[in-house]
């Protein structure tokens, strides 16, 4: 066994006393581990268990007291080249108008929120400071108390019924969180660097676009990402502001099968769902990384 | 290459003047150093010759072309940042190149100019790095670089050295030096060590809260400082300032500083002084502009050792007279011991006098 550098008593006991401590120690951090990781296992356990149902629900003839699941079978997924009555649109054309949606909170929060944000991080002019806790209160309004004066906003405008009043009302209520996160990344990129392309020869719109924005593309990845998410998962504005069918996203789609005054489908229902979740989950899993970035905002990792 | 003039400049943030009416003439190929502590405005004034800053007041002259207004871009200046400021997602050669292209530069020149200063500041093996995957030293190198490859006819560089350790601070600044010689190039420096100052400079302004302090090439700014702002920022350890007034005993005239220490005046100051009798004083005296001895002299001073502190090359010995200290420099190998009796010599063409009212030097005809 080595011995201790430091125990030049060379005392049996005293080594035999840190030998015992650090051991201790060790357990203990151990059981700490051990415990939370059980309580993390036991509080997402409703949610991983909740998706485990909805899949192999999707793929069975009848669940056995509603959870042991018997017979596989595809005919569940059968709305994806019928219609399951007639009461329902076009699958393909709802998805089209989904993605739409999504693609379209995307571009606004990239294309207004970043030179907002940026215009907000760095310049000076007057009524800054008011401005920005405008846009938070903004930020912090629950939209469903919103929804009735909205809707006679969208009414006088015309705009009910259509995909461009969801498009706006979302677009008004989430710039405000985008424009403070993308601030954030601003904030982090130190005045040096941009004085550094002033003195270099570029202008301020060089500067811009050469030397900032390329520092602060994690933040708009995962501001795009979660834009994307967030539009493609939209519910209350959707199923309150569009009855036309033609203009129906999944989500008005998944909500028919279960409201429709009819017996629920609950095979069709499952499988509607884990169609309207599968692209979100699959993006998720590839852009997470970006997500992640959000979390440390401001701290621009190597 | 230019000489650069500013005339009466000011700067102000809100209710904050950072600089103070400054004027200054900055010679052409030389370099001239900014010296202050943080926050006296020096970094301000840096900015306002780059064009990032605009002056409130006053003008700014290259080549006695009145530069107000005109933007960085146009000034053709150099700049390296304290924290060197190289675009992180861009790779050495990028961060070199970037000057040139924004300037549209053929490619193949820009190649060899980048290939070119990267040789001398000795980098050419770092061309594909970002960055992030180099140590500081390296960083500034490519920082250097990126400000001498556009020919700029000004050089600036803010505190290039604080963020090196201490050995490869000494290189770099032996490094700086050959380059800018090498290119003749005009170089304003900002830093707040007075080593750095004194090894670089032809020239320092000595900056205080805005105010320009001092301008003067770096030994005077030792053997004459013009306040006792300069001549206590100056020097290490520290020059010796004392509150004292002058009194006049048996025919013979004194600093007395405190009630137990008596400075005799040297007899080539006394025609200066004597006029200012029973005026508010301080004498300043440089630790290694005395010397200690066993014997008496004319106008030695005698006092116990009260503490001797080694520090490596000296010894820094420590008199106490009542309430007054005196800090005395010696090599390392003289012996000192406390509680021993010693006469010290001050050297009296080094003794400083300063009004204590505007704190300005008396001159002492010496």
């Amino acid at each position: 066994m080595p011995k201790l550098k430091y125990d030049l008593a060379s005392s049996h006991a005293g080594t035999a006393t840190l030998v015992h401590l650090a051991k201790r120690e060790a357990r203990k951090e151990k059981l700490l581990t051990f415990f939370i990781y059980s309580f993390m296992i036991l509080s997402s356990l409703p949610l991983v268990l909740g998706y485990g149902w909805l899949i192999l629900n999707s793929f069975t003839d009848k669940m056995v007291y509603g959870v042991v699941p018997q017979g596989f079978t595809i005919k569940n997924f059968r709305f994806l080249w019928e219609l399951p009555s007639r009461y329902y649109p076009d699958l393909w054309r709802t998805t089209w108008n989904t993605f739409l949606l999504a693609l379209g909170m995307t571009a606004i929060m990239i294309l207004v929120a970043t030179p907002t944000a940026y215009v907000i991080s760095r310049m000076k002019f007057p009524a800054r400071g008011f401005l920005l806790a405008m846009t938070l209160i903004l930020h912090s309004f629950p939209g469903v108390t919103l929804l009735i004066s909205l809707y006679y906003v969208l009414r006088t405008l015309n705009l009910l019924n259509s995909l461009v009043g969801v498009f706006l009302v979302k677009a008004g209520l989430m710039l405000p969180l985008g424009i403070w996160i993308m601030k954030g990344f601003f904030d982090g990129v130190p005045w040096d660097v941009e004085m550094s392309g002033l003195v270099d020869g570029a202008t301020r719109m060089q500067t811009l676009i050469k030397i900032v924005l390329p520092q602060v593309k994690p933040g708009i990845a995962a501001m795009a990402i979660f834009s994307f998410i967030n539009g493609w998962s939209e519910y209350i504005y959707v199923i309150t502001f569009i009855q036309t069918k033609e203009s129906w996203t999944l989500s008005s789609y998944v909500n028919s099968i279960i409201g429709d005054f009819q017996f629920i489908d609950y095979g069709l229902l499952s499988a509607t769902a884990l169609f309207y979740i599968a692209p979100v989950l699959l993006f998720f899993i590839f852009t997470q990384k970006y997500l992640m970035a959000v979390t440390v905002s401001g701290s621009k990792g190597g | 290459m230019a000489n650069v003039r500013l005339k009466n400049l000011t700067k102000t943030f809100g209710s904050v003047v950072a600089v103070d009416n400054v004027s200054l003439d900055i010679p052409d190929g030389k370099v001239t150093v900014l010296l202050g502590p943080s926050g006296c405005g020096k970094t301000t004034l840096l900015l306002m010759l780059a064009g990032i800053y605009q002056p409130t007041h006053g003008e700014v002259y290259f080549d006695d072309v009145m530069v107000n207004g005109i933007p960085p871009k146009l000034r053709n200046v150099g700049l390296v940042f304290q924290s060197y400021a190289l675009y992180p997602h861009m790779t050495v050669f990028d961060n070199i190149a970037f000057p040139l292209r924004l300037q549209k530069v053929p490619k193949d020149e820009i190649r060899d100019r980048v290939h070119a200063i990267t040789k001398v500041v000795q980098i050419s093996d770092l061309l594909k790095r970002k960055p992030g995957q180099m140590s500081g030293g390296q960083q500034q190198r490519v920082a250097l670089a990126r400000a001498l490859v556009k020919n700029p006819d000004l050089l600036l560089l803010d505190e290039p050295l604080s963020n090196l350790d201490a050995r490869l601070r000494i290189e770099t600044r032996v490094e700086i030096k050959r380059i800018q010689q090498e290119f003749g190039i005009t170089t304003v420096l900002v830093t707040h060590d007075q080593v750095e100052a004194v090894t670089m400079a032809d020239n320092v302004a000595v900056l205080k809260k805005g105010v320009l302090q001092q301008y003067s090439p770096p030994e005077e700014l030792l053997l004459k400082p013009d306040n006792i702002f300069v001549a206590s920022f100056m020097g290490d350890p520290p020059m010796n300032l004392l509150d004292t007034e002058l009194v006049v005993r048996d025919d013979r005239a004194f600093f007395k500083c405190g009630s137990e220490l008596e400075i005799p005046v040297p007899p080539e100051a006394r025609e200066a002084v004597l006029s200012r009798t029973g005026k508010g004083l301080v004498i300043g005296i440089r630790p290694e502009n005395m010397s200690l001895k066993e014997e008496e002299g004319d106008y030695a001073i005698r006092g116990k050792v009260f503490m001797v502190e080694l520090l490596g090359r000296d010894k820094l010995v420590d008199f106490r007279f009542g309430e007054v200290a005196l800090r005395v420099l010696v090599p390392a190998d003289l012996p000192v011991n406390t509680g021993e009796e010693l006469w010290i010599h001050p050297h009296q063409s080094r003794i400083h006098l300063f009004d204590k009212e505007n704190s300005e030097t008396i001159p002492i005809a010496v």
